[in-house]
């Protein structure tokens, strides 16, 4: 019984490394440019497509392609703002939400049109069917670098805004984006380049979840909603939050899985619910 | 108001076109209707998640098309026969709706419906309905039977579920294992279907079952279930997930080292592709085999060999062959041998209750109409195969159990996996 509650708490802790991984960069896009990006999930998506056309084009394996995905994902980000998400933030609350649910059923569709609706993964070789023991605990290699590869991301983010002359200008446009303006501070090539790093990170994702799971066309939705939920639970737009959201995602649903499986992705949406009406600025906000 | 205007106006302008082309057509088309030919609508998935299942149709048709490219004789009368093919988009209501039009639009003789319950179930109550024959396969009967009033337009040519679990149980039977069975079942009819039979089965045999519990599809996380299994001591995997969780549970399993004896899967493993995602792990994973290659059949269309229209696919498109391909030949089969046995092919009812007295043999095997599970029902025999490596490189389905039809030839022998 204990054990299984350590197993739990400890796959739990985990797997919510792997949400959070999935939801930095949907956070970091609401905290500074107040950004809903519905496409985040199919964007994470197309780069485990482009992952798997990549490595199985030039016959290498799955990490060696991410040197080069990772500054194709940059560029696409930043050209996403200036062309769509600059002119959509313009329009409103509603417009961002709108114009990146229109991205995401473009991409869905072109997609399968391109990559037909079978469901694919990535190879990561030996390391990815990895697993160790410690006492009765059995672990999964890859559960642990998606953990670890979360919390680098977040603590480069963290020191990026907090400790650089740019993250500075970041965090005062977030802050008030008038005054930032004021005293001089160009905002969109600021926006341009969280908007880069918010793609990077969902690319990174995506290519963790070839990794893990399997994807198709559609898999965005459902990683998005996982990713939505961690930012809220966690605090719209804290990085840190966001870890900790993903966190208590992932122990929930392994807590609830261990007493009866079918109630484990419900407690998850009933958590993210009773968050949004108790405390509907999240756990570190 | 001045930028509004032009658009109102050329909306309204487009509405005239079309309900002015939308008439004409009619008009083209009342005198074609009313000709003697004969049609035969097909829904399937096309596009969408269960687009692997509709990946074969344009070679199927085009197989179909060339072989009824002379029309058919019939009582000394020659009926050209036109086929009109339907998308579901994988979508229940949408198969439902493409029903209604191949009904109502193209006022077509008889429908076929393929590929999975949300296909074959709409597509049939819409055709009972309309009083309009149709004949539906892969699904199995106990989910296209039940829930339904009795039907009388619509049949169904496929395996059983009760009755492939029997054939797994047969097949673990034969292995040395602790007789305890782990059941990987979704929160889907499918998953329940096989909680019901599985659970059936061992309490028959005197089994110990560890059942995951209704998990929703889609999960992404299956260390708890593993967890279980591994607590449980499962020897014996049974599971019927959609194809990317068994991708991720299994893969999920080999991480957390949990290796069953023998692990039978339904549903997800049907396809290539599926077994080429897996690479490795894929080995010797036990699943149902409905349709092959190997299966010694032919055509009675043009008397093509099962081979030689797997190879045919295999040499024209660069992929594997897929199960469904034999079924969805089958349907035109049947659909045929139904107008020549109707007194007139064109008399809807008369048509009906021809299928209904259909006996015979299709590129996939035997059917018949007359003496199946339940009404309307014609239950094809379920074998069982394993995944392996072939020495092209590509995994396949090799064929270790053919008890239900011993005319369909084994290919190898059962292997455990550890």
């Amino acid at each position: 019984m204990i054990m299984g509650l350590v197993t739990g708490i400890v796959q739990g802790v985990l797997l919510g490394g792997a949400y959070a991984l999935i939801a930095c960069g949907l956070s970091l896009a609401f905290g500074v440019m107040r950004l809903v990006n519905i496409a985040h999930g199919d964007l994470a998506v197309c780069g485990a497509y482009l992952a798997l056309v990549l490595a199985t084009g030039l016959g290498v394996p799955v990490a060696v392609t991410l040197p080069l995905i990772l500054p194709i994902a940059f560029a696409a980000g930043v050209l996403l703002q200036l062309v769509l998400f600059q002119r959509a933030l313009r329009g409103g609350v509603l417009a961002p939400v709108l114009v990146t649910f229109g991205l995401s059923v473009m991409i869905q569709n072109l997609l399968v049109t391109g990559a037909s609706a079978d469901p694919r993964s990535l190879d990561g070789g030996r390391l990815a069917m990895a697993g160790f023991t410690i006492g009765d605990l059995t672990l999964s290699w890859l559960r642990v670098i998606g953990f670890l590869l979360a919390v680098a991301v977040l603590g480069t983010l963290h020191l990026l805004l907090r400790r650089t002359a740019f993250g500075r200008r970041i965090r005062a446009t977030a802050d008030d984006l008038e005054t930032a303006r004021l005293v001089g501070i160009r905002v969109r090539p600021v926006f341009a380049c969280v908007a880069g790093i918010a793609v990077a990170t969902a690319v990174l994702a995506g290519v963790y979840i070839g990794l893990t799971a399997t994807f198709d066309p559609y898999a965005g939705g459902l990683t998005l909603i996982f990713a939505f939920e961690a930012v809220v639970v966690g605090g719209l737009g804290s990085l840190w939050g966001t870890l900790l959201g993903g966190i208590v995602l992932g122990v929930t649903q392994q807590l609830v899985g261990l007493w009866d499986v079918r109630f484990a992705v419900l407690a998850v949406h009933v958590l993210f619910f009773t968050v949004l009406v108790v405390r509907p600025r999240g756990l570190l906000s | 108001m001045d930028t509004i205007k032009p658009t109102r106006r050329a909306f309204l302008g487009v509405l005239g076109t079309a309900a002015l082309a939308g008439c004409s057509s009619g008009l083209k088309e009342s005198p074609a209707g009313t000709s003697q030919s004969l049609k035969i609508g097909y829904v399937s998935p096309q596009t969408g998640p269960l687009a692997v299942f509709g990946e074969s149709n344009d070679y199927v048709l085009g197989k179909v098309r060339t072989a009824l490219a002379k029309g058919l004789s019939i009582g000394g009368k020659t009926y050209p026969v036109e086929i009109v093919t339907k998308d579901t988009q994988s979508n229940a209501a949408r198969a439902a709706q493409v029903a209604a039009e191949l009904i109502q639009q193209d006022k077509v003789d008889i429908v076929l419906a393929t590929s999975t319950p949300d296909t074959t179930n709409p597509v049939s109550d819409q055709c009972e309905a309309a009083q309009v024959p149709c004949v539906a396969t892969i699904c199995p009967w106990e989910i296209w039977a039940t829930g339904r009033a009795a039907p009388t337009y619509s049949y169904l040519h496929f395996i059983g579920t009760q009755q492939e679990v029997g054939v797994f149980a047969e097949l673990w039977a034969g292995l040395g294992t602790n007789h305890v069975v782990g059941g990987l079942w979704p929160n889907d009819t499918d998953g329940e279907l096989y909680r019901k039979f599985v659970t059936a089965k061992s309490k028959e045999l005197g089994w110990k079952l560890v059942g995951s519990g209704a998990y929703e599809d889609g999960a992404q996380d299956y260390t708890s279930i593993i967890s279980a299994f591994k607590k449980g001591d499962v020897e014996i995997l049974q599971a019927a997930p959609i194809p990317p969780d068994w991708v991720t549970f299994w893969r999920q399993a080999a991480q957390n080292r949990f290796r069953p004896k023998v692990v039978s899967v339904a549903k997800a493993m049907l396809f290539p592709s599926v077994a080429e995602t897996l690479g490795e792990l894929a080995e010797n994973i036990v699943a149902p085999v409905w349709w092959s290659s190997g299966f010694p059949y032919r055509s009675s269309l043009d008397g093509t060999t099962a081979q030689a229209f797997a190879d045919g696919y295999v040499s024209g498109t660069g992929r594997q062959w897929t199960p469904p391909m034999g079924f969805n030949h089958a349907l035109f089969e049947i659909a045929v041998a139904a107008f020549k046995a109707a007194a007139d092919p064109k008399d809807r009812s008369a048509l009906a209750a021809a299928i209904g007295t259909l006996k015979g043999q299709a590129i996939s095997g035997k059917y018949d109409f007359t003496a199946g599970p339940s009404k309307n029902v014609s239950l094809a025999p379920d074998l069982l195969g394993q995944w392996r490596k072939a020495g092209s490189g590509k995994y396949e389905l090799v064929i270790v159990d053919n008890s239900l039809d011993p005319a369909i030839p084994a290919q190898g022998e059962v292997k455990p996996l550890r």
